[in-house]
């Protein structure tokens, strides 16, 4: 019982990373139809700038590196929009979700030459504190990182509900077109998106680069767990994407502690496989009607 | 005089080979490919030496592993190019051909060792009966699903192998040491190789194209367009996408089987994410939806890293900095240059490389009048 408890927290720790991942996805896809393949590898890039900002050169304090690296993330995100997804707008998924692979290769290769393939080490800065709750451990970066996550999610759900911006982009989400005619400046929409996006997916990398010791390039597998996440929560689904990441984390989690440490990507993998054979629009994904 | 080659019956337009010019290209071609491994191992053609730079740095195992990876490629532009589906399947479908090849061709002790050619086309079938498991409940839905399921076929599929290597052949990964034979033809020297790689090529090559011409093709080409058009017009269009999969896995998996043999030793760094993704490079790059950009497209691939160095030599003469960083990041270089040539053909291009071709070749033929 104990165990369970114990893998459950830390799975839900974990979980709350791949959310924040898939949710940034989910916001890219919903407002703007692009398939982003790199999202992945732009939460990778956060957790180098962060180091970057913090340990190498310039040594800055967390309080100030944290958020540079976070405030990094929106010229980046904007570039990557600009660079990516704009000379694309209105071309089928194919070609989209093609550009956004290259664009994994591309970043993938900056990393290694800008940073090196070796292991970077990275001293924590989170508070390093152990509860001890009944018999299970509850560290202070499970806290934190479910704290951190839930803020993000509820400040998305805030933004979306009672802001212009917000309501422009569901607008945008529902129907594109539409928006376009209603005067909605889809560019904006779109730029403030990958803005958000990226902003999300740094703030993960700035949590794993804190919670595993060392930023090394296995954080691009991490990454891609976060599609996983958004097929068993729905590919269109805020919340979707949320409980997914969360479910694939405590999924590792029972695996690991259960099974074999091994195995749990390639089970969550399986996961996935059997989502698409049972349900493929996810838990929350609403059955879609095509029209001609 | 015509301007160009101009369909005149409907026999003509069912040709293989239809004019005089593509006879005497495919003439040409034939000579070429035979004559490219004296070439490359004696470095001079016609008895003019030729400067190692001068062949872009090319070796033939170099030349083998691009014939490798074309039927890949051609598997996977069969998939994309012309039934509009995506998978980033292609490393988990080799590491299923390794797994067949060693467990039936004769490389575990107590196991059946059969005759290679059955040994690649088992690897086939083993791949498409998988393709179709996994493609079934994803392409019933849409062509998106399939990338998503395919990401989870190479985790599954690489795990697996790793899994099998390590019970049954340890963590040093799995030797290929029986001998490949092609009915008593040994294929020991890497000339016999290219050889007989270069048949694979050619094989898959007239295959896919003539199962192109087909109603099966056809409709293959019907749903890529307009899926919903092609199943008002009385194409099964799921049925039809699990078909394009299951050929497209074959091809895959049973060249997979060849390429460890070839390699004679596997193991899970063979079989990468980013080994899945230079094939979505190459077909891009080549061009959706043409089998002759899908081997341009290949070649490229791997003339670049050998074409780097040799560059890197040459520029290291003025620029020894230069030299040092191509050879220290030789891979990500190719990788940059990859993805840059990803965007570039896809925002200015789509047609990719054979469409350049064709323009080219309009140009010339239709000069003085421009199009």
């Amino acid at each position: 019982m104990t165990k369970l408890a114990q893998l459950l927290i830390i799975g839900i720790a974990t979980g709350s990373i791949y959310g924040l991942i898939a949710l940034g996805f989910t916001l890219v896809y919903k407002a703007t139809k692009v398939f982003n393949f790199a999202q992945g590898d732009l939460m990778m890039l956060g957790a180098y700038m962060l180091v970057s900002f913090s340990s190498t050169s310039l040594g800055l304090p967390a309080w100030v590196a944290i958020p540079l690296a976070l405030a990094s993330a929106i010229p980046i995100g904007l570039a990557f929009q600009f660079l990516f997804a704009r000379p694309l707008i209105g071309q089928p998924f194919l070609p989209v979700v093609m550009a956004t692979i290259g664009a994994s290769l591309i970043i993938q290769a900056v990393i290694q030459m800008n940073w090196g393939v070796v292991d970077l080490p990275f001293e924590s800065t989170f508070p390093q504190k152990v509860f001890n709750v009944s018999g299970v451990r509850v560290s202070s970066f499970d806290l934190i990182t479910i704290g951190v996550a839930a803020a993000c999610v509820a400040l998305f759900a805030l933004f979306f509900r009672l802001t212009r911006i917000g309501l422009q982009m569901r607008a945008a989400a529902a129907h594109n077109e539409a928006a376009v005619l209603s005067g909605i400046n889809i560019h904006r929409v779109s730029l403030i998106a990958w803005g958000i996006g990226t902003m999300l997916a740094f703030v993960a990398g700035v949590i794993l680069a804190n919670g595993q010791g060392a930023v090394t390039f296995s954080l691009a597998g991490l990454g891609l767990l976060a599609f996983p996440a958004v097929v068993i929560g729905g590919l269109e689904s805020v919340p979707g994407a949320v409980i997914g990441g969360v479910i694939v984390g405590v999924l590792q989690a029972l695996i690991a502690g259960y099974y074999d440490p091994l195995a749990q990507d390639s089970l969550v993998y399986a996961a996935l496989l059997l989502m698409l054979l049972v349900r493929p629009t996810g838990l929350f994904g609403q059955r879609e009607i095509q029209r001609v | 005089m015509s301007a160009g080659a101009y369909t005149t019956s409907y026999r003509h337009d069912q040709r293989l080979v239809r004019s005089m010019a593509m006879r005497v290209w495919v003439v040409l071609l034939v000579a070429v490919v035979a004559y490219l491994p004296w070439v490359v191992s004696h470095k001079s053609a016609f008895g003019i030496e030729l400067s190692k730079h001068a062949l872009l740095n090319m070796n033939m195992t170099q030349v083998n592993i691009m014939l490798i990876v074309t039927v890949g490629a051609l598997g996977l532009n069969l998939l994309t190019g012309y039934t509009g589906l995506i998978s980033i399947g292609n490393a988990g479908f080799f590491a299923l051909g390794a797994i067949v090849a060693s467990t039936i061709g004769g490389m575990k002790e107590g196991w059946p060792e059969l005759p290679f050619p059955v040994v690649v086309l088992a690897a086939g079938v083993v791949g498409a009966v998988v393709g179709a498991l996994v493609g079934l409940p994803s392409l019933r839905i849409r062509g998106i699903y399939l990338l998503l399921a395919t990401l989870g076929l190479h985790f599954v599929m690489v795990f697996l192998y790793l899994k099998f290597q390590v019970k049954w052949f340890g963590f040093g990964g799995i030797q290929f040491v029986t001998p490949a034979s092609l009915f008593g033809f040994d294929l020991n020297t890497d000339i016999r190789w290219y050889y007989f790689l270069l048949g694979c090529v050619a094989v898959s090559f007239l295959l896919t194209k003539n199962l192109l011409r087909t109603r099966q093709g056809r409709a293959f080409a019907a749903v890529r367009d307009h899926a919903i058009a092609a199943s008002m017009s009385g194409i099964n269009v799921p049925r039809m996408r699990v078909t394009s999969f299951a050929i497209s896995s074959f091809m895959i998996t049973a060249i997979g089987a060849v390429y460890v043999w070839y390699l004679g030793a596997a193991s899970p760094d063979n079989f990468t994410l980013l080994f899945a993704i230079q094939f979505i490079a190459m077909i891009v790059i080549g061009g959706e939806g043409s089998l002759v950009g899908t081997i341009l497209g290949a070649a490229l691939w791997s003339l670049i890293p050998n074409a780097l160095i040799a560059f890197s030599e040459m520029a290291g003469g003025i620029s020894p900095s230069v030299n040092r960083t191509i050879t220290t990041w030789q891979t990500q270089i190719t990788n940059i240059i990859f993805g840059v040539l990803i965007l570039v053909v896809i925002v200015f291009n789509p047609s990719g490389l054979a469409g350049l071709w064709a323009k080219l070749k309009r140009a010339v033929v239709r000069w003085p009048y421009t199009t």
